[in-house]
C-alpha cells in the first residue's frame, strides 16, 4: 500500500516535471517565433514554366547618338538582370531592370524584362503594365513580336 | 557584603542580558540589513537582466536612404554637384591621389574615388578604386583602377537621409569584437583601463593610483573607473555625479563581471561609448565614430586613427578632429606614446603613425534634409512598421529620393519665397500672421519615383506637409484633363483637334439650380480662338465650353484615370479646377503626359531591409496604360506652347531653356498659385499659398513659376533630354499659329502642329474664319 502510494507520488511528480518542462519549452518557442514587429515574409519566388529568354534575341533598338551612353549604361544593367534571371534570382533581376529604367526611361527592353519577371512572380497585372510601356517604346517589328508573344501568355 | 555581592551578581547578569538584548537587536538589524542588501542586489540584478543580458541591448535607429547615384559617360559631374555629394557621403578629399576606402581626388582630367563597401538590398558591394576620366566636367570613361576594366556604368552608394531615433537620440552601428582592429582594442585598454583583464569590475589599484595622481596634481587628472564601470554608467545610469550613482555603478560592475565574459563586456563597451555629437543626435560606439570621423568601416582604421579614437573617449568634444585638429593630434600622439611604452607597437610603427596627417571628411553643414519626405515615408510604412519599430529595429529603408534634387528644391522654396515677400510685399496681405508657404514635388514620370518633396518652408516651424496633406483648388492646372478628354475621340466622342475653334465669349449655364458664368482672368472675352490658344492663354470661358461639349462626366473619368482620387463632381466649374486636390495627386496625374498615357503609381519606398540584411519589403514600380498615346501627345504639345508662348512663358525669361511642357494655375481671389511642368524625364510641381487660404494677389506665373524654373534649371537641363516621343499615328503639318488653318505663304505665323493622322484641317489659314466651331444649342 505504502509502496503504491509512494510510486504514484513519484509518477505525479514526474508528470508535473514533464508538464512544467514542456510548457516552458512551449513558452520559449512561442517567444522566439513572435517577432517584435510584423515581419513580412520574403516573397515566395514561384518558378513557373516559362521559356528562358532566347539566346538569339533581337538587337536592342537604336537610339539617337546623344542618348547612346545613357542607353549603354542602362543596357549593361539589363544584361546583368538577364544573368540573374537565368539563374532564377528574380529579386536581383528585378532590381537591375528597375535600375535600368531609372537611368534610361526609354529603354523598352528593360520594361520588357520587368514584365518577364512580373509574370514569373505571378503578378499578371504588373506584367501587363510593363508590356504597355514596352510596346510603346519597342516599335521595331521583332521586338514588337516578342512583346505580343508575352502578352498572349498573359491571356 | 553579601548584599553587595548579590548586587554585583545581579549587575553582571543585567549586563549580560543587556548584551544579549543588544546582540539580538544587532542580529535583527544585520538580518534586515542583509535582507535589504539582498533585495537591493536583486533589484540591480533584475535591471541588468532586463537590459544587459538581452541579445539586443540597444534600440537601433532605423535609417532612411536616398536612391543610389548612377554614373556613366556623358554625365556632367559639376552640374550634378558630385563632389558635394562625395562630401555628404563622408568621402575624404585626399588631394591628387587616393590611397584607401573613402578617399577621393579631383584633378583637371579625372575624378578618382575609392568606393565604400555598401550593403544594398540583395547585394553586398565591395568598394574598389574608381577613375572617372573627364573632359571638362563631363565623364568620358569609367575605369576600375584595380582590374583596369572599363565600365559602362557604376554607382555611388545611397546617402543616409535620416535616422529614426528613440528619445535617447543615439546614432549607432553595431560591431562584433572580431570586426574591431587589434590596435583599437589595445589602444582603448591602454588608455582607459590598463588592468582590464586583471580586475573584477572595480579596480582598487586603479582607484588608489588615480587618487594619488589627482592628489599630486591638485586637480582631477585621472579617473579610476574601469571599462566595466564606464559601460555601466553609460548604459544604465545618468551622468550626474553622486555617491549613490558611484555606489550602484560599483555594485552593478561587479555583478556584470560575474555574469559576463571580458569579451562580452568589451564588445558592449565598444558599441556603447559616446564619441561625439552630430546635431541633436549622439555618435555612439566605435563603428559609428569610425564612419563619421574617418569615413571608414571600423575594420579599415589605421593605427593612428585607432589611437585618436581611443584618445577621444575621455573628452570627445575637446579632441574632435573636425574642430580641433591640433588638440586631437596631441592627444593621438600621447596615446601612441602610451602604446609604445606598453610595448604594444614597435618604434617604427610609432614613428610612422605620429607622422600620419589627420584627414577627416567635411562636416555636414545641413543636419536635416527632406524632413517632409521622411514623414511621408514613415506614413507609407506605418501599417507594418510603426514609429516604435522604426526607433528600435535598425531597419534600413531605401527610397527613391534624389538628394541633389531634394537639396535644390529646398533651397528654391526658401530663397524664392523670401524673394517674393520682398519684391511683392505690397500685394501680400498686411499683418498676416503666417508665412507664405510652398510645396515642391519632383517625380520621374516613367516609373513614378518621387525624387524630391518639400512640404513647407520650415519644418521646425510647421510639420504640416502641404504636398501630401494639403487640399487645395487646382485652378487652371486642372485644364489639361479637359483638353485630353476633348482631344481623345473615343473619350469625348467628338472630333476635336488643336486647330478646332472655340468660342471665348461669355455664357451662363445652370449649375446645381444656380446660374454659373465663367470669367477670364483678364475679365475680357477673346471671341473665337483655337484650342491651342485657349490652353496656352488659359482662357476660362473657352475651356468651360469645351468641357461641357466633351462631357463633364467624361472629364471626371479622365481625371480619375490619371490618378486624381479626391472627389470630383461633373459640374461646369470642374473644368476650371474648383474641386480641391492634393498636390501629390496632381503631380502623379500629370505624369501621364510625359509617360505617353501610361499611369505610373507614385512610389517613395523601394525596399525595407532588416539589420541582418533580410529584405522584408520590396515595392515594385507599377504602371498601366490608361490613355490613348496620340491624345496625350497632342495635349502635351499644347502645353509646350504654354511655356514657349503662353502663361508660362516667364520660364524662358527665368533661364529655363530645355524642351518642356506645363500649365499655370491660379485660383479665384489669388489664393493658390500653381505651376506643373515637365520635360520628357522629369516632372516638377510647385504650389504657393497661405495655410489659412488668405489672398496673396499673385498668379501661378508670378508666385510658383520662379520656384519651378529655378529648380528645373538645376536638375532637368541635361543635354540628353530629347523630345517627347511622338506616336506613329500622329502627324505634324504646318499651320497658322493664330487660327489653326493650313499654312500658306500669305499666313502670318508658321507653326508645326500635331494632329491624329486623318484629322488635319483641310482649310487654309485664309479660309478658317468661315469654318467656326459649331457651338451646341445650350450656349
Amino acid at each position: 500500500m505504502r509502496r503504491n502510494s509512494s510510486s504514484s507520488l513519484r509518477l505525479t511528480r514526474l508528470l508535473l516535471v514533464v508538464l512544467l518542462a514542456s510548457s516552458l519549452i512551449a513558452v520559449a518557442c512561442a517567444k522566439k517565433r513572435r517577432p517584435s514587429y510584423k515581419k513580412l515574409p520574403p516573397r515566395q519566388e514561384r518558378v513557373e514554366p516559362f521559356p528562358a529568354p532566347s539566346e538569339e534575341e533581337p538587337a536592342p533598338p537604336q537610339v539617337p547618338e546623344f542618348a547612346a551612353p545613357q542607353r549603354q549604361a542602362s543596357h549593361r544593367l539589363v544584361e546583368k538582370g538577364k544573368v540573374s534571371l537565368q539563374s532564377n534570382d528574380l529579386a536581383t533581376a528585378h532590381q537591375h531592370f528597375q535600375e535600368a529604367v531609372s537611368i534610361d526611361s526609354n529603354n523598352g527592353v528593360a520594361y520588357y524584362y520587368l514584365a518577364v519577371v512580373a509574370l514569373k512572380n505571378g503578378e499578371k497585372e504588373e506584367a501587363r503594365g510593363f508590356l504597355d510601356k514596352a510596346e510603346m517604346l519597342l516599335i521595331d517589328d521583332e521586338w514588337n513580336a516578342k512583346v505580343q508573344e508575352l502578352r498572349n501568355q498573359l491571356q | 557584603m553579601f548584599g553587595r555581592r548579590r548586587k554585583t551578581k545581579r549587575g553582571f547578569f543585567a549586563t549580560i542580558r543587556a548584551w544579549i538584548r543588544f546582540g539580538k537587536r544587532l542580529a535583527i538589524f544585520l538580518l534586515i540589513l542583509a535582507l535589504a542588501g539582498l533585495y537591493y542586489m536583486h533589484r540591480l540584478d533584475r535591471i541588468i537582466a532586463a537590459k544587459f543580458d538581452q541579445p539586443r541591448k540597444w534600440n537601433l535607429p532605423s535609417r532612411v536612404f536616398s536612391d543610389a547615384e548612377y554614373l556613366y559617360p556623358g554625365i556632367d559631374i559639376d552640374s550634378r554637384h558630385l563632389v558635394a555629394k562625395l562630401d555628404r557621403l563622408l568621402y575624404r578629399d585626399t588631394g591628387t591621389s587616393i590611397h584607401g576606402p573613402g578617399d577621393y581626388a579631383r584633378t583637371a582630367s579625372a575624378l578618382e574615388i575609392y568606393l565604400h563597401d555598401f550593403e544594398y538590398p540583395n547585394e553586398v558591394f565591395s568598394g574598389f578604386p574608381l577613375r572617372l576620366e573627364l573632359s571638362g566636367s563631363i565623364i568620358t570613361s569609367i575605369i576600375n583602377k584595380e582590374s583596369g576594366e572599363k565600365l559602362d556604368v557604376t554607382r555611388l552608394e545611397p546617402e543616409m537621409v535620416a535616422s529614426v531615433f528613440d528619445e535617447r537620440m543615439e546614432d549607432r552601428t553595431l560591431v562584433t569584437l572580431s570586426e574591431v582592429p587589434r590596435n583599437l582594442l589595445e589602444a582603448i585598454i591602454a588608455v582607459e583601463d590598463n588592468r582590464f583583464f586583471r580586475h573584477h569590475g572595480v579596480d582598487p589599484v586603479g582607484i588608489a593610483r588615480a587618487m594619488f595622481s589627482n592628489f599630486k596634481a591638485g586637480r582631477v587628472v585621472q579617473g579610476g573607473s574601469t571599462l566595466t564601470q564606464q559601460l555601466v554608467k553609460n548604459f544604465f545610469l545618468t551622468p550626474q555625479r553622486s555617491f549613490w550613482r558611484k555606489f550602484n555603478e560599483a555594485l552593478m560592475s561587479l555583478q556584470i563581471e560575474r555574469r559576463h565574459t571580458k569579451g562580452e563586456i568589451l564588445q558592449a563597451y565598444l558599441n556603447e561609448i559616446y564619441l561625439g555629437q552630430r546635431g541633436t543626435s549622439s555618435i555612439s560606439g566605435v563603428s559609428e565614430a569610425a564612419k563619421f570621423f574617418f569615413a571608414k568601416n571600423v575594420g579599415q582604421l589605421t593605427l593612428a586613427e585607432s589611437a585618436l579614437l581611443a584618445g577621444m573617449i575621455r573628452s570627445p568634444n575637446e579632441y574632435n578632429p573636425m574642430k580641433h585638429q591640433g588638440r586631437a593630434k596631441e592627444r593621438r600622439n600621447t596615446v601612441l606614446g602610451l602604446m609604445w611604452e606598453n610595448k604594444l607597437i614597435s618604434e617604427a610603427a610609432y614613428t610612422r603613425a605620429k607622422l600620419e596627417p589627420i584627414v577627416t571628411p567635411k562636416q555636414k553643414v545641413r543636419v536635416v534634409t527632406a524632413p517632409y519626405f521622411i514623414d511621408f515615408v514613415k506614413q507609407q510604412l506605418a501599417e507594418f512598421y510603426p514609429q516604435e519599430v522604426l526607433e528600435s529595429e535598425g531597419l534600413r529603408i531605401f527610397t527613391t529620393l534624389d538628394m541633389f534634387s531634394q537639396i535644390v528644391a529646398e533651397e528654391a522654396v526658401v530663397a524664392e519665397l523670401a524673394q517674393l515677400e520682398k519684391s511683392y510685399a505690397s500685394l501680400l496681405p498686411k499683418s498676416h500672421s503666417g508665412l507664405l508657404q510652398g510645396c515642391v514635388i519632383e517625380m520621374q514620370p516613367s516609373n513614378g519615383y518621387i525624387r524630391a518633396m518639400v512640404g513647407g518652408r520650415d519644418y521646425a516651424e510647421s510639420q504640416f506637409n502641404r504636398c501630401t496633406q494639403g487640399r487645395r483648388q487646382p485652378g487652371s492646372t486642372f485644364k489639361p484633363f479637359v483638353y485630353l478628354t476633348a482631344l481623345d475621340p473615343i473619350r469625348s466622342q467628338k472630333s476635336i483637334t488643336p486647330s478646332t475653334i472655340l468660342d471665348d465669349s461669355s455664357f451662363t449655364v445652370q449649375s446645381g439650380g444656380e446660374p454659373w458664368t465663367p470669367k477670364n482672368y483678364d475679365q475680357k472675352e477673346h471671341g473665337r480662338v483655337t484650342v491651342r490658344t485657349a490652353l496656352e492663354q488659359s482662357y476660362n470661358i473657352a475651356t468651360a465650353r469645351l468641357a461641357i461639349d466633351a462631357g463633364l462626366e467624361r472629364v471626371v473619368q479622365t481625371a480619375a484615370d490619371a490618378g486624381i482620387t479626391s472627389p470630383l463632381s461633373p459640374v461646369p466649374s470642374l473644368a476650371l479646377g474648383a474641386f480641391e486636390v492634393r498636390p501629390l495627386e496632381m503631380a502623379a496625374a500629370y505624369a501621364i503626359f510625359p509617360n505617353g498615357g501610361i499611369r505610373a503609381e507614385p512610389i517613395a519606398v523601394m525596399n525595407v531591409v532588416t539589420k541582418d540584411g533580410l529584405v522584408v519589403e520590396r515595392r515594385s514600380i507599377k504602371m498601366k496604360r490608361e490613355f490613348d498615346p496620340a491624345a496625350v501627345y497632342l495635349t502635351t504639345n499644347l502645353m509646350k506652347g504654354v511655356i514657349d508662348r503662353g502663361t508660362g512663358a516667364a520660364a524662358r525669361a527665368l533661364g529655363f531653356t530645355g524642351i518642356a511642357a506645363g500649365k499655370t494655375g491660379t485660383t479665384s481671389s489669388y489664393r493658390d498659385a500653381w505651376f506643373v511642368g515637365f520635360t520628357p524625364q522629369k516632372l516638377g510641381l510647385v504650389w504657393v499659398g497661405y495655410d489659412d487660404n488668405a489672398e496673396m494677389k499673385m498668379s501661378g506665373a508670378r508666385a510658383a513659376l520662379p520656384i519651378w524654373a529655378r529648380f528645373m534649371r538645376n536638375v532637368a537641363l541635361t543635354p540628353n533630354a530629347g523630345d517627347f516621343a511622338r506616336p506613329r499615328n500622329v502627324v505634324t503639318i504646318k499651320v497658322d499659329l493664330k487660327n489653326g488653318g493650313r499654312y500658306k505663304k500669305s499666313c502670318k505665323d508658321e507653326f508645326d502642329e500635331a494632329f491624329i493622322d486623318g484629322t488635319e484641317p483641310e482649310e487654309s489659314c485664309d479660309e478658317i474664319h468661315l469654318q467656326a466651331y459649331a457651338s451646341p444649342d445650350y450656349f
